[in-house]
């Protein structure tokens, strides 16, 4: 069963970031259904990517880790999980 | 005021400051300011006949002295060849830097000549990688891309070099620092999760070390040892952990897996913990995650947090360098009574011991009957297990992994994630220029030999004292044995007939040959060879045409379904990868 995910990454806005988070959720099974970058508020270094995902939930934390491992992202965190 | 230096001599100035020694590489117009900046450094350009070769030779380099091995080549097609290396660096956590030339900034997106996408085309076959567009960031991004290869889990990176980038005057800062503001090293290893270690530990019984590449990175033999002489238990490795642990020490159960020992897999269905020292449980050791040993608790040691619960879910385990992580978990457990579980461990080595003998399948009229095994073996025997050995990948490699013992940490080279076929020669050259004082023997087939076999014009121009053993069965012998067994022998692709005269190909290098064909000739022969001190040599055994690797575990299978002989009626395809 496929799961709604929505995550929160923290990033530096390094060249290539965005096909790189693409990658790893493409290659785990994860479409994105909506992305929507902005500044971070916190921290000037920093900004926020809120990603809404479809994917098996078997994998989430699998993809979380991968998505943290990245070198220009600082933190991900899984905000929302709803069943669809 | 204008800087005297461009950016590709700032580049090599800083390469050279982070004590690069060698770069490995193939030239072409992209890259032609970057070779320029090279001809007055004291970094030693070591020219290859193809970019794979120079990817290889890099890693080779990097296996053995854990720096990163450093890769330069041109754009599009230059560019492209170094995939398939990166991708082998990547999977088995080595480092490597690969400096790929490109068009102009102004033709980026136009299809330029020679214009390739390396940036995007290698994300997913490297630790990180960069395009610069600005010759200011030259001195930033190199010096970020050595951290990032080297910090944590190892691995390869990329920068992407436009021509005009490295020929316009850098007006920079050479001493730009890094500034990744995202890259966290990992943590000390939490004191709580190595005391959950130590408590399961403490409790068992029938406790067996896995040992993985990620001790040897780590530098943690010597902590290995310290644990497994402790709490005396059995020590088993992946074909990349072998030298993590000494593989004549008693407590050795050599390597598990699909192609490993009957005694290690089967002892792996009896122990009540499996303590994962870098490693990743990966399809070849577990075969089938679900049904890998549930009877016993799951211990990992890992640098990488993603590789925790990947595959399989631990019942403890810490986040951090393996050699920290066992020093901190030393004072923490003790002596453990393993008497009648190391007992039963010989019992197992006497049951099913690892051996060969003379070869009673069918040798076609006028073929050799000599065995890999064999050979591997006696050169295990002259050497004194003294060498460091690369090898190919296929049957040669698995035989070589069983027989030729590895006891020092870093002297055991194999494409082991990507199994890529042409590395073992390359690497062979790359791990002889880091030691040029250290027997370097590379163990390949006759089918990855040929990939990769034209940089015996780079071996034998460095006259470097390295052996070439090439195990000739004619055959893509490791795809023919699959065929043999699950498809009922018939063998579509994997026939070689039309190899060279291997001798003769040598030879034609300037290279000294010799060749094996008898049982006979075998000890002295080799013996001769590895005396021949005045360059490379190429040691051609015919052997076998129709051998096989045993014990095996076909993909996907549990060690319950482990085959030691050749199965007198097919098999059914093993549904597991491959
Ligand atoms: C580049 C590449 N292509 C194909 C394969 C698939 N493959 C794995 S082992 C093998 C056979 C290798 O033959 P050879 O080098 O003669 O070694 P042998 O198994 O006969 O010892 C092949 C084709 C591979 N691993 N790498
Ligand atoms: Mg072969």
């Amino acid at each position: 069963m496929e799961t709604q995910h929505t995550f929160s990454l923290i990033y530096a806005r390094k060249p290539g970031i965005l096909i790189r988070v693409a990658l790893v959720l493409e290659r785990r099974g994860y479409t994105i259904e909506s992305m929507n970058t902005s500044p971070y508020d916190s921290n000037p270094d920093f900004w926020e990517m809120m990603l809404t995902t479809e994917g098996d939930p078997a994998k989430l934390e699998q993809v979380t880790r991968q998505l943290a491992k990245l070198i220009d992202v600082f933190a991900v965190q899984v905000l929302r999980e709803v069943y669809c | 005021m204008e800087s005297a230096k461009n950016g590709a001599q700032v580049l090599i100035e800083i390469l050279e400051q982070l004590g690069v020694e060698y770069i490995f590489g193939y030239s072409g117009g992209a890259a032609l300011p970057l070779f320029d900046a090279l001809y007055h450094s004291s970094i030693k350009l070591i020219l290859t006949r193809h970019e794979q070769g120079a990817t290889h030779m890099a890693d080779g380099y990097a296996r053995v002295t854990g720096k990163p091995g450093v890769v330069l080549v041109t754009s599009g097609p230059g560019a492209t060849n170094t995939i398939t290396g990166m991708m082998t660096a990547q999977m088995d956590s080595v480092p490597m830097i690969v400096l790929t030339g490109q068009t102009i900034t102004s033709l980026l997106g136009l299809d330029a000549f020679q214009e390739a996408d390396i940036f995007g085309m290698t994300m997913s076959v490297v630790k990180h990688n960069y395009l610069i567009k600005n010759t200011a960031d030259i001195s930033r991004i190199t010096r970020e891309a050595f951290h990032i290869a080297t910090s944590g889990r190892p691995g390869p990176v990329l920068i992407d070099l436009p021509k005009d980038v490295t020929s316009a005057p850098f007006n920079g800062s050479l001493t730009d620092q890094i500034d990744l503001p995202a890259f966290q090293l990992p943590a000390r290893p939490n004191p709580e999760s190595i005391q959950s270690l130590a408590d399961l530990i403490n409790q068992s019984h029938k406790p067996i070390l896995l040992v993985g590449h990620g001790a040897l990175l780590s530098g943690a033999a010597p902590e290995v040892r310290a644990l497994a002489e402790l709490i005396q238990a059995p020590v088993t490795n992946t074909l990349l952990g072998k030298g993590g642990f000494p593989e004549t020490h008693p407590l050795s159960l050599g390597m598990l897996g699909m192609y490993g020992t009957v005694y290690a897999n089967k002892a792996l269905l009896e122990c009540d913990l499996i303590l994962s020292i870098g490693c990743r449980w990966d399809d070849r050791i577990n075969g089938n995650p679900k049904k890998f040993c549930p009877q016993a608790k799951k211990l990992h040691i890992d640098i990488d947090p993603a590789e925790i619960g990947k595959i399989v879910v631990p019942d403890a385990y810490a986040i951090g360098d393996a050699k920290q992580v066992l020093q901190e978990l030393l004072p923490l457990v003790h002596p453990l009574d393993t008497e009648k579980w190391l007992e039963r461990v010989q019992e197992l080595k006497r049951l099913y011991p690892l051996q060969y003998r003379p070869f009673n399948g069918n040798i076609p009229e006028g073929s050799a009957s000599l065995r890999a095994q064999h050979v591997i073996d006696v050169l295990y025997q002259l050497t004194n297990g003294n060498a460091i050995i690369t090898t190919d990948v296929g049957q040669h490699q698995m035989w070589a992994a069983q027989y030729f013992k590895t006891d020092q940490p870093d002297t055991w080279l194999s494409s082991g994630g990507a199994g890529t076929m042409g590395f073992g020669f390359p690497a062979a050259i790359g791990a002889q220029l880091a030691r040029p004082d250290q027997q370097v023997i590379a163990i390949v087939g006759d089918g990855g030999f040929q990939m990769t076999l034209c940089e015996l014009s780079t071996a034998a121009l460095h006259k470097l004292p390295l052996k070439i053993l090439v195990i000739d069965n004619k055959y893509l012998g490791m795809v023919r044995q699959w065929q043999e067994f699950f498809l009922d022998g018939r063998y579509s692709g994997t026939d070689l007939e039309g190899n060279p005269d291997f001798c003769m190909l040598a030879q034609a290098y300037g290279v000294k040959a010799f060749r094996i064909t008898k049982e006979e000739e075998l000890e002295q022969t080799l013996a001769e060879a590895l005396a021949y001190q005045s360059g490379p040599c190429l040691i051609h055994a015919e052997v076998v045409k129709e051998d096989n690797v045993f014990p095996m575990i076909p993909a996907g299978q549990s060690i319950h379904e482990m085959i030691t002989e050749s199965p007198t009626v097919p098999l059914q395809m093993p549904e597991g990868s491959t």
